[in-house]
C-alpha cells in the first residue's frame, strides 16, 4: 500500500465541555486530543505502508492544531495538512465530508482514505460515508482489523452481534473502531525529522468552496436546542475505601443513568 | 515541543502554587526554579517564545524526582510530572539533556540499566508464579532481591524468575519520557513476561507502575496479572503460609515508596509485613500518600549527591519523632536510604526481617 | 545572554564569596521564574508573551551572616534588593521591578527552637509557612495561622505584608501572632526587638517591620506564639434573608463571644462561589460560623450564637455546610476553581469600624458596578475576619472579557483599583486589609496617610538612605 490519507479530529479531553449560543462547542482554552478512533486508524495506515508508503494525516480544525499535527509526523506520518478557516466553523457532517473530499482531491491520488468510526464529541459516525460519496468511492465502516495483499484488502468489521470478513478493493475509504490498533508513541528520531517537515496549511479558497458551503452555512442541518443530561458539575465525595467508593460510584451511576 | 495535552497542564500550573510545600527538591534547594509552578510556567514561556528552551532550561527539568507528591495534592488533577517528562524527551530530542543523563540513556540502551553493567541473573525455575527483579535491585539492592526470593520459598511458593530479565522501560521512562523507544523496550519486556503465563510478583513499584499504568495503555497486557511483593507478601501473612515473628520491643517506621504510595494507594501491606516481623509502628509526618520521597534510583544516577541531601531530610522526619528504626520494601528507596544512615540509626529491609 | 560589564562579574564574585557559588545565579531561567508573583498583571504580561520584570542576580543566602553580608555589599554598591520568599503575593510585592539583587530566602528554613511549654516557635523566616504548622502539629500544638496561601508563601512573606488566616477572629494576624524578630537592616546590621511584644519599655519595634514589605530591612528569624489543638472545632451555616441583616447579626456575635471563623457572604457570592463549591442552593446571604476550644465553653458561646441568629431570623443551615467548607477551604484556590485569566480580577480587601464597614460595601460594590459597566464586571464579597471593633470585606471584581491587549487591560484594572480603594478610603476605610500594598497600590499610599506620611518617609530615609529596599513598593 503506497499512499494512505488519515482523517483526524481533535476532541475535548474532559467531558464537561461547554456550547455556545449557536450550540458549537467551546474549543478555546480546553484540552483537547486526537479522537481514539483516528488513532486507530493512523496506526493502521503507518503498518499498511510500511518503509516504503506514505501516511498522510489531514484535519479540520483551528490554527491551534498545528503543533499537536506535529506529534503525528513525529510519530510516523510523512505528511500532516491542516483546513483551517473561520468560514468553516459550525460545519455539520456533510459540509465536513465536503471540506474534507475538496483536500484530498487537491493533495493527490491515494490508495485506501482511513477514518476512526466516529468523534466521541458529535458521536455521529457519519463523515466517513458522506466522504466516501463526496469521492464517489467504496465505504466500509467499523473495521477492527485491517490488511493488505496484492489482490486487495482483507477487512474484519464489527457488527452488534459479530464479527464480519470483507474482501475489497483500492482506492476505499474505511473507517476503524477505537482501540483497534493501539497508536505508537513519538519517537526520539521521529520527532527529530518531524522539525523539518511542514505543516501545510489550507483555507477555502485553496480548495476552491465557495463561502456557502462550507460551515453553517453550507450546513443541511442546524441544531435547534441540547439539553445536558449532567445538570451542573458534580463533586462526589473522596473515598479511600474502595468498598465506600464503589458504593458512591454505584449510587452516582443510577442518579445519572436511571 | 510538548504536546497539547502537557502544554495544558502547564498553563494550570504556571500560575499555581498550592502544591510547592511537598517537593522535596524544593525543600533541599530552596530554589524557586524547583517547583512545579516554575517549570510549567518556564514552558509556557517557550511555547510563547518568550523564552528558549536551553541547556539550563533542560537541566531544570531533570531537577525532579517525578515523585508525583503534587499530582496527589492536587485538588484539581493536573500533573506537573506530565510536563516535566515530556520536557525531557524535547531535551534528548534537542540534545540538550545533561551530559550525566545522556551518559545513563547511553547505559540503558546497552544494557537495560541506568548502571551500565549486565544485569545479575537470579533465574530459577518455579511454577507458581514469576519473579520480576528489576534493574535497581538486581545491581544494587540484590539482598533484597533474594530475601524475597527466600520469603517465597519459605512460604511454599514455587518462583520462577526469568533468566534473563528484560528492563521495563522504566529508568528509561523517567530519563526521556514515554517516547516509542521506552514503548519498543516494554513490548519486548511485556512479550518475555506473558510467555511464561505466570502471574507476576514485581519487587519494585516502580517497575509495577509502568507494567500496570502503561503496558495497557501501549497494547499490551500482562495477561495473567501484576501484583507488587509487598502486597503479595502481606497476602501470603493473611492466609498464614508466613508466620509472624515474636514481639521486638522496636519502634519503626516505614517509609512509603513514591510510586507504591501514589500510584497504587499501597500502605497497609508493608505495614502489615512490619507488624509481622515483630515492630512497633509509629509514622513519619507526611507518609501515606503524601509520603515525601527519599529519591530513586535514577535520580541518583544522574545527581547523587543531591538525592543524599533528600535522603537525609527523610532521615531528619524520622529522627525528629524520636525514633531510629526506618522501614522499607523497596529497593530504591533501600538504595538512596542507604547513603546517609545516621549515627544510631538502622535501615531495615523488611523481606529481610520476615525470614 | 545580555552582555554585562567587568564591574557585575567583580560585584557577582564577591556576592559568591558571600554566600557560596552554587548559591548566585544569573541563569536567563532563573531569572524569568521571578518575573511574575502571583499578581495579576505579571500573570497577564506572561500570557500576553511579553518578559516580566527580571533581576539582574539572585543571591540565596543560608543564614542571617550571610543576609547581613549582601546587605553591606548591595549598600555600597547601591543595587536594589527585592526579597523574595514564595512569590505568592498577590499585590506584586515581590517582584523585582527595579532589577537588581534577587534575595530568595528558601534556604533559610531551619527550625530553631520549639518550646511547647513556655508556648512559642522560632524559625526562620525562609520556611513554608506550612512546613512550620506541620512541625508544631507535631506535638500537638497550632500557630493558628492558616491563610489559603499556606502551603505557597514563606513564614518572611507572611509577616512582611502582616498576613492573616482564617482563624484570626479568635487568633488574630501576624501582628498578634509574632513575639519578636531579628532583623537585617539595610546597612547590613543585625538587630533583634524586645524579647516580648508587649511592655511600656519605650515603642515597639515589630509593627515597624511587620507589614513593612521589604522596604526597611529583612526579617530572618520569627517567634511566634503557639497554642494547644482545641479540645473541639465545630462549624455551623447560617443563612440571612441579606447582607445587611448578616452585618449586624456577626456585630451582635463577635462583640459577645470569640468564633475562630465568621465568614458572611453577600448574595452574589453565595448564589455563585458557594454553590459551586459546596453545592448550597439558595438566594441570601450565607454565614458560616466556627466555634473551638474547650467543649464546655463552645457549648456556651454556641447557645449565644444561636439566640443571636434567631433573634436576625437567620435560617439554620446546621452544621454539614460549615464542615465542607472548611474541608474545601483550599480548594477554592486551585486551578479551575480560582478565577485565572483570561479573566480580569482583583481582591479589593479593606477593614473598617463596624459603623462603616457596610457603607464601604455598598460604596464599593456601586462605584464598580455602574463606572465598569460597559467590561461586564461582576462584584462579589465577603466578609470573613472580624474583631469586636470592625471587620473587613473581601470584596472581588471580575470580568470575564476583558481587553485582550496588556496595555489597555492595565489601564482598565487601575481604573477599577483607584475607584474602589478611594471609595473605602472616602467612607472610613483603608487601602487594604490582609494581602498589602504591594506595587499594586503603591501609588495611593500618599493618599491613605496624608502628612502621616511623613512618619515612615523618615524611618526610610534614616534607615535606608540608599532607597535599595524594594524600590517602588508601598510608596516608598
Amino acid at each position: 500500500m503506497k499512499r494512505i490519507l488519515v482523517c483526524v479530529k481533535a476532541v475535548p479531553v474532559s467531558a464537561f465541555v461547554e456550547v455556545d449560543s449557536q450550540h458549537r462547542l467551546k474549543r478555546d482554552g480546553i484540552n483537547l486530543q486526537w479522537n481514539a478512533a483516528d488513532a486507530s486508524a493512523l496506526e493502521a495506515a503507518l503498518r499498511l505502508a510500511g518503509e516504503d508508503g506514505s501516511v498522510t494525516v489531514l484535519t479540520m480544525g483551528t490554527s491551534k492544531l498545528e503543533s499537536p499535527l506535529r506529534e503525528l509526523l513525529a510519530r510516523g506520518a510523512s505528511r500532516a495538512v491542516l483546513i483551517t478557516d473561520r468560514r468553516m466553523a459550525g460545519a455539520d457532517t456533510q459540509a465536513t465530508a465536503r471540506v474534507l473530499a475538496a483536500a484530498v482531491k487537491k493533495l493527490g491520488d491515494f490508495d485506501l482514505i482511513l477514518c476512526g468510526c466516529k468523534a466521541i464529541d458529535g458521536e455521529t459516525g457519519q463523515v466517513p460515508g458522506q466522504l466516501a460519496a463526496a469521492l464517489g468511492l467504496p465505504c466500509v465502516s467499523n473495521g477492527e482489523t485491517l490488511e493488505a495483499d496484492p489482490d486487495g484488502l482483507t477487512i474484519t468489521r464489527r457488527l452488534e452481534t459479530g464479527t464480519q470478513e470483507l474482501r475489497g478493493r483500492t482506492p476505499t475509504v474505511i473507517s476503524l473502531c477505537a482501540y483497534s490498533y493501539p497508536l505508537r508513541l513519538p519517537g526520539i528520531l521521529g520527532m527529530r525529522r518531524a522539525r523539518n517537515i511542514p505543516v501545510e496549511v489550507l483555507n477555502a479558497d485553496d480548495l476552491g468552496l465557495l463561502p456557502e458551503q462550507c460551515g453553517l452555512k453550507g450546513s443541511a442541518t442546524k441544531v435547534l436546542a441540547m439539553e445536558s443530561r449532567f445538570p451542573g458539575m458534580r463533586r462526589g465525595p473522596k473515598e479511600t475505601d474502595l468498598t465506600l467508593g464503589a458504593k458512591a460510584l454505584g449510587q452516582i451511576l443510577r442518579e445519572v443513568r436511571p | 515541543m510538548i504536546s497539547q495535552n502537557a502544554l495544558h497542564h502547564a498553563e494550570k500550573c504556571r500560575f499555581c502554587w498550592m502544591c510547592r510545600h511537598l517537593c522535596p527538591v524544593q525543600h533541599q534547594t530552596g530554589k524557586e526554579l524547583n517547583t512545579p509552578r516554575a517549570k510549567g510556567l518556564l514552558l509556557s514561556m517557550v511555547h510563547k517564545e518568550a523564552q528558549q528552551f536551553d541547556k539550563d532550561m533542560a537541566q531544570a527539568m531533570y531537577e525532579c524526582l517525578l515523585c508525583d507528591a503534587c499530582t496527589n495534592d492536587c485538588a484539581t488533577g493536573y500533573q506537573p510530572p506530565l510536563f516535566i517528562r515530556e520536557a525531557r524527551t524535547e531535551a534528548v530530542v534537542s540534545e540538550l539533556a545533561p551530559e550525566s543523563v545522556m551518559h545513563l540513556i547511553d547505559n540503558v540502551e546497552r544494557t537495560g540499566n541506568i548502571y551500565g553493567v549486565e544485569k545479575p541473573g537470579f533465574g530459577r525455575e518455579g511454577t507458581d508464579v514469576l519473579v520480576y527483579i528489576g534493574e535497581a535491585a538486581a545491581v544494587k539492592a540484590p539482598e533484597m532481591a533474594e530475601n524475597l526470593l527466600k520469603l517465597l520459598e519459605k512460604a511454599g511458593v514455587s518462583a520462577k524468575v526469568l533468566e534473563k530479565e528484560p528492563a521495563s522501560g522504566v529508568m528509561l521512562g523517567d530519563l526521556m519520557g514515554y517516547t516509542e523507544e521506552v514503548r519498543q523496550m516494554a513490548a519486548v519486556c511485556a512479550k518475555a513476561l506473558n510467555e511464561t503465563k505466570l502471574p507476576v510478583v514485581v519487587l519494585d513499584s516502580y517497575d509495577a507502575e509502568i507494567m500496570t499504568q502503561k503496558y495497557p495503555e501501549w497494547g499490551f497486557e500482562i495477561a495473567a496479572g501484576v501484583t507488587t511483593a509487598t502486597a503479595f507478601t502481606a497476602k501470603l501473612l493473611a492466609e498464614g503460609k508466613l508466620e509472624a515473628k515474636a514481639p521486638l520491643g522496636v519502634t519503626g517506621a516505614c517509609h512509603d515508596d513514591d510510586r507504591l504510595a501514589r500510584t497504587f494507594h499501597e500502605f497497609e501491606p508493608v505495614r502489615r509485613m512490619a507488624k509481622a516481623a515483630g515492630y512497633d509502628l509509629t509514622e513519619m509526618f507526611n507518609h501515606g500518600k503524601l509520603a515525601k520521597s527519599c529519591g530513586t534510583a535514577v535520580a541518583w544516577g544522574y545527581m547523587p549527591e543531591l538525592v543524599t541531601r533528600i535522603a537525609g531530610g527523610r532521615w531528619t522526619d524520622l529522627t525528629r519523632i524520636g525514633c531510629d528504626t526506618m522501614l522499607v520494601a523497596n529497593p530504591e528507596t533501600w538504595q538512596c536510604l542507604s547513603l546517609c544512615v545516621p549515627e544510631g540509626c538502622r535501615l531495615v529491609d523488611l523481606f529481610g526481617a520476615l525470614l | 545572554m545580555q552582555e554585562k560589564s567587568m564591574m557585575f562579574y567583580m560585584i557577582r564574585s564577591e556576592l559568591e564569596d558571600a554566600v557560596g557559588v552554587e548559591n548566585v545565579s544569573t541563569k536567563e531561567i532563573e531569572r524569568a521564574v521571578y518575573s511574575v508573583d502571583y499578581f495579576w498583571l505579571s500573570r497577564k504580561w506572561q500570557d500576553a508573551g511579553k518578559q516580566g520584570p527580571m533581576p539582574d542576580i539572585i543571591v540565596r543566602p543560608g543564614t542571617t551572616e550571610e543576609v547581613s553580608k549582601v546587605m553591606k555589599i548591595a549598600n555600597y554598591y547601591k543595587i536594589p534588593v527585592t526579597t523574595w520568599g514564595g512569590g505568592s503575593g498577590s499585590q506584586g510585592g515581590a517582584l523585582p521591578v527595579a532589577g537588581g539583587i534577587l534575595l530568595d530566602i528558601k534556604r533559610m528554613d531551619k527550625l530553631i527552637e520549639l518550646n511547647t511549654e513556655a508556648g512559642y516557635v522560632t524559625c526562620e523566616t525562609g520556611m513554608i509557612f506550612a512546613t512550620l504548622e506541620d512541625l508544631v502539629n507535631e506535638k500537638g500544638y497550632s500557630v493558628m495561622h492558616l491563610p489559603s496561601c499556606m502551603t505557597c508563601c514563606t513564614v518572611g512573606g507572611a509577616l512582611a505584608h502582616n498576613g492573616i488566616g482564617i482563624l484570626s477572629t479568635k487568633y488574630g494576624k501576624m501582628d498578634d501572632m509574632c513575639l519578636s524578630l531579628e532583623v537585617v537592616l539595610p546597612n547590613g546590621d543585625i538587630i533583634n526587638t524586645l524579647p516580648v511584644p508587649k511592655h511600656s519599655s519605650g515603642p515597639n519595634l515589630i509593627p515597624v517591620f511587620v507589614g513593612s514589605e521589604g522596604t526597611l530591612g529583612i526579617m530572618t528569624k520569627a517567634k511566634f506564639k503557639i497554642v494547644r489543638q482545641p479540645q473541639t472545632r465545630i462549624h455551623h451555616a447560617f443563612l440571612f434573608s441579606d447582607i445587611h441583616v448578616g452585618y449586624q447579626a456577626c456585630r451582635e456575635i463577635v462583640q459577645a463571644v470569640k468564633p475562630s471563623i465568621v465568614r458572611l457572604f453577600d448574595e452574589a457570592e453565595t448564589v455563585s462561589i458557594i454553590k459551586k463549591i459546596i453545592g448550597f442552593e439558595k438566594r441570601g446571604s450565607f454565614l458560616n460560623l466556627t466555634l473551638e476550644g474547650y467543649e464546655k465553653i463552645v457549648a456556651a458561646e454556641l447557645e449565644i450564637v444561636m439566640d443571636i441568629a434567631k433573634k436576625y431570623g437567620a435560617e439554620d443551615l446546621g452544621t454539614e455546610y460549615g464542615e465542607k467548607w472548611f474541608q474545601n477551604r483550599i480548594t477554592f484556590f486551585y486551578p479551575d476553581h480560582i478565577m485565572d485569566l483570561p479573566q480580569m480580577f482583583g481582591t479589593l480587601d479593606t477593614v473598617a469600624t463596624h459603623d462603616n464597614i457596610e457603607k464601604i460595601y455598598w460604596a464599593m460594590k456601586a462605584v464598580v458596578e455602574d463606572n465598569f459597566k460597559q467590561y461586564g464586571v461582576r462584584f462579589i464579597s465577603h466578609s470573613s475576619h472580624w474583631y469586636d471593633w470592625g471587620a473587613m470585606n473581601y470584596s472581588r471584581f471580575i470580568i470575564d472579557n476583558p481587553p485582550k491587549d496588556p496595555e489597555e487591560a492595565l489601564r482598565v484594572h487601575n481604573q477599577i483599583w483607584n475607584a474602589g480603594v478611594r471609595a473605602a478610603l472616602a467612607n472610613g476605610g483603608v487601602l487594604n486589609d490582609h494581602h498589602g500594598v504591594g506595587l499594586k497600590l503603591s501609588r495611593l499610599v500618599k493618599e491613605q496617610y496624608g502628612p502621616a506620611l511623613q512618619v515612615l518617609q523618615a524611618l526610610k530615609k534614616e534607615l535606608d538612605p540608599n532607597g535599595i529596599m524594594n524600590p517602588y513598593k508601598m510608596g516608598l
